[in-house]
């Protein structure tokens, strides 16, 4: 899609705000990515013997 | 901004884990256990663990009921019943804080970059497109499958499995967001994977009857569809109610840019 319209239509003090949130959203998907991806994929049998039962369930490759 | 989304997140997360968890009490945990059952029958009677495969270092140290004692030291595993539940309750919890962020972001990202509403039924969509990115696409491949059945190399199934979600989620955001050009290439990166094919064991095994192993599939699908539309619907709420995307402020840039010439709209 053409954004460039979109960004020249957003007023400065609009856009500035647009961008100042941007960090906090990309560290909030980094975070969920880790935390999801660790939970599902993590190797230490500790950790895959405590999350087993939900891996099976999420069709993690388990084992 | 941060904090709120974590807050979202937790609260989310909490609510959709537990609500998963009780719902695996009755109906995956139970399967999981008999499946084991077979699987510590034949490990007892061979004075091995159970597994047949053993590509991965996990596979030896996976039973539950310590038939793997043979090996000398057992790993902790969660006891049955009240333990196992909790461990399970835990993963799910924290499953659902991680992907509760990750279905926030796409939503912040929706709502704020692109200046459209986010309700829970924008929730919805994004819980059922995570669904279909992180469950269906690669059960499709690789059906969730019981303890005791065959499969190949675990390297081989999570690479695949990675790839399969990436290439569908950006298949299904091309569909979503971008002009109908795009259609060709998203529906190329949706069947890419399956066209790949998922890396399979040359003879399927299984310990337990096929008609368990079936039933095991559908109630796996079903509850991660629960968990996915449930998070989705439960995050955009939030996101709506705890006010992260200012919709005076949202309306107004959307008059100007509809005075501006949006085409999209």
């Amino acid at each position: 899609m053409n954004i460039a319209p979109i960004i020249q239509s957003i007023p400065n003090t609009e856009l500035n705000a647009v961008v100042a949130n941007l960090p906090a959203v990309a560290f909030a998907a980094v975070l969920g990515a880790f935390v999801f991806f660790a939970v599902g994929f993590a190797g230490p049998t500790e950790i895959h013997n405590a999350a087993h039962d939900s891996r099976h369930v999420m069709a993690f490759p388990c084992h | 901004m941060l904090n709120r989304i974590l807050i979202v997140a937790l609260i989310a997360g909490f609510v959709t884990g537990v609500a998963v968890t009780a719902i695996q009490l009755g109906s995956s945990i139970p399967i999981i256990q008999y499946a084991e059952s077979f699987e510590n029958a034949v490990g007892d009677e061979v004075g091995v663990a159970g597994h047949k495969h053993t590509n991965d270092s996990a596979a030896l140290s996976h039973d539950h009921n310590g038939a793997g004692m043979v090996a000398g030291h057992e790993p902790w595993v969660p006891e049955d019943g009240i333990e196992r539940v909790f461990w399970a309750g835990i993963t799910n919890v924290l499953l659902g804080f991680g992907a509760a962020l990750l279905i926030a972001a796409g939503l912040l990202l929706h709502g704020l970059f692109l200046r459209k509403p986010v309700n829970s039924l924008i929730g919805l969509a994004w819980g059922g497109a995570a669904f279909l990115t992180f469950s269906l696409a690669p059960a499709l491949g690789l059906p969730p499958e019981l303890p005791g059945s065959s499969a190949a190399a675990l390297d081989a199934r999570q690479v695949w499995w990675i790839g399969t979600a990436v290439a569908t989620a950006m298949g299904l955001a091309m569909i979503a967001y971008c002009r109908w050009l795009w259609m060709v290439p998203a529906i190329g990166l949706l069947l890419l994977p399956h066209v790949i094919g998922a890396p399979h064991p040359e003879v399927h095994e299984s310990l337990v009857p096929a008609s368990v192993e079936e039933s095991f599939i559908v109630i796996s699908v079903g509850t991660s569809m629960i968990f996915w539309l449930m998070l989705g619907s439960l995050t955009a709420s939030l996101v709506r109610r705890m006010n992260l995307i200012d919709r005076e402020r949202i309306s107004e840039t959307a008059a100007v840019a509809a005075a501006g010439g949006d085409d999209r709209e």
